[in-house]
């Protein structure tokens, strides 16, 4: 990968990783959700810096186009971040009809409709 | 021994012009002691209506849905204490004076679910559409296959249960949010409860937003084809022992 590319991608990652870092500061993340985050930016800085690696393990895998590699990778973590989302979405609405049943319960035993 | 209490749950969502009807004509049944309305958030005078005709009605905070609030009546009937609960819906396509007959079929059959079936009977003029048709078909066909036994109305609200079922689904949290289906009676069979089928009588429904409409036929098949897999490799699968085996 060119110097160039290489730097931009650099300059990105290293952002992003410390505004992850700022949102836990601020305690507008929770730790939780901060870790897979801080591992896929530390990732794609790791990626950038030693990029040899990446073309290495693209011609590996017969991958000829080693970007490609990059973008797998990328998508897959997304798409795990995503899926992470879909769980925790179900936990919340869980627990959010249930909060609403019971609450709603209560409220007709104090007003005695 | 105390009597039997039974509890006639009539979940509702905006139904001010059917509400009071319906619980006027499950009081002159007689054969429930008490009736609770589940107002599903609605949008209209639905609670105050039926607080009116004497119903005693819990009213969600926000909109949950059919099934959440049809549960939301399992847990009033577990924390009460009763017995037996009948559920129908507050829009009136169900016959309330069925209710004494489900409630019937619960002791003499005897069985822990008694579902009120359109079909079942002389009076079925009811023809839904071909879709929908083609749809109760095929699940009707997965029910035949995974409990051996046939029931023509899955998708039917009109249901009498009793006390252990109830126990169960609340302790569980089992129940779906949407709309229980041939997934839900897959589960309580392979759990070992008793379910069967009578005839009701039922009409079309009045205002024509029955709470099973407006759903996508396709999106529905789908949700339910994946809800019946959840209940048969989840954690109640039965369906390597033999499915008339007791709990």
């Amino acid at each position: 990968m060119p110097l160039k590319a290489r730097i931009l991608i650099a300059v990105l990652s290293f952002l992003l990783f410390f505004f992850v870092l700022n949102l836990i500061r601020k305690r507008r993340m929770r730790i939780e959700y901060s870790i897979l985050w801080l591992v896929i930016s530390s990732f794609i800085l790791i990626m950038s810096i030693w990029s040899d690696l990446g073309d290495r393990f693209a011609r590996f895998m017969g991958i000829d186009y080693p970007p490609a590699l990059f973008f797998l990778i990328a998508i897959f973590f997304l798409i795990s971040i995503l899926l992470h989302f879909s769980t925790e979405m179900t936990r919340l609405k869980d627990q959010n009809k249930t909060l609403v049943q019971e609450l709603s319960l209560l409220k007709q035993t104090v007003q005695k409709k | 021994m105390p009597k039997k209490r039974c509890l006639a749950i009539i979940p509702a969502f905006n139904e001010e012009k059917n509400i009071a009807a319906v619980i006027r004509k499950v009081k002159s049944g007689n054969s429930v002691d008490d009736i609770l309305v589940v107002d599903d958030c609605s949008n209209d005078r639905t609670a105050a209506v039926a607080v009116q005709a004497g119903a005693r009605v819990v009213t969600l905070l926000s909109n949950l849905g059919y099934g959440a609030a049809v549960e939301t009546g399992y847990k009033y009937a577990n924390e009460h204490g009763y017995d037996t609960v009948v559920q129908l819906d507050g829009d009136g396509q169900h016959e309330p004076g069925c209710i004494s007959d489900l409630l019937q079929a619960l002791h003499a059959v005897p069985a822990d679910v008694v579902i009120g079936s359109r079909f079942l009977g002389k009076s079925s003029h009811y023809r839904p559409p071909l879709a929908r048709r083609i749809g109760m078909r095929f699940f009707r066909l997965l029910i035949r296959m995974f409990i051996h036994k046939t029931i023509t109305d899955p998708t039917s609200g009109f249901q009498a249960l009793n006390r252990n079922v109830i126990q169960f689904l609340v302790k569980n949290n089992l129940y779906p949010s949407d709309y229980p289906d041939a997934d839900i009676i897959i589960l309580l069979n392979n759990v070992g409860f008793r379910i069967t089928e009578i005839p009701v009588v039922m009409y079309e429904s009045t205002t024509g937003k029955s709470i099973h409409s407006g759903f996508k036929p396709l999106f529905y098949m789908v949700k339910m084809l994946l809800s019946i897999f959840s209940v048969l490799f989840g954690k109640y699968r039965t369906f390597l022992r033999r499915t008339d085996s007791c709990r």
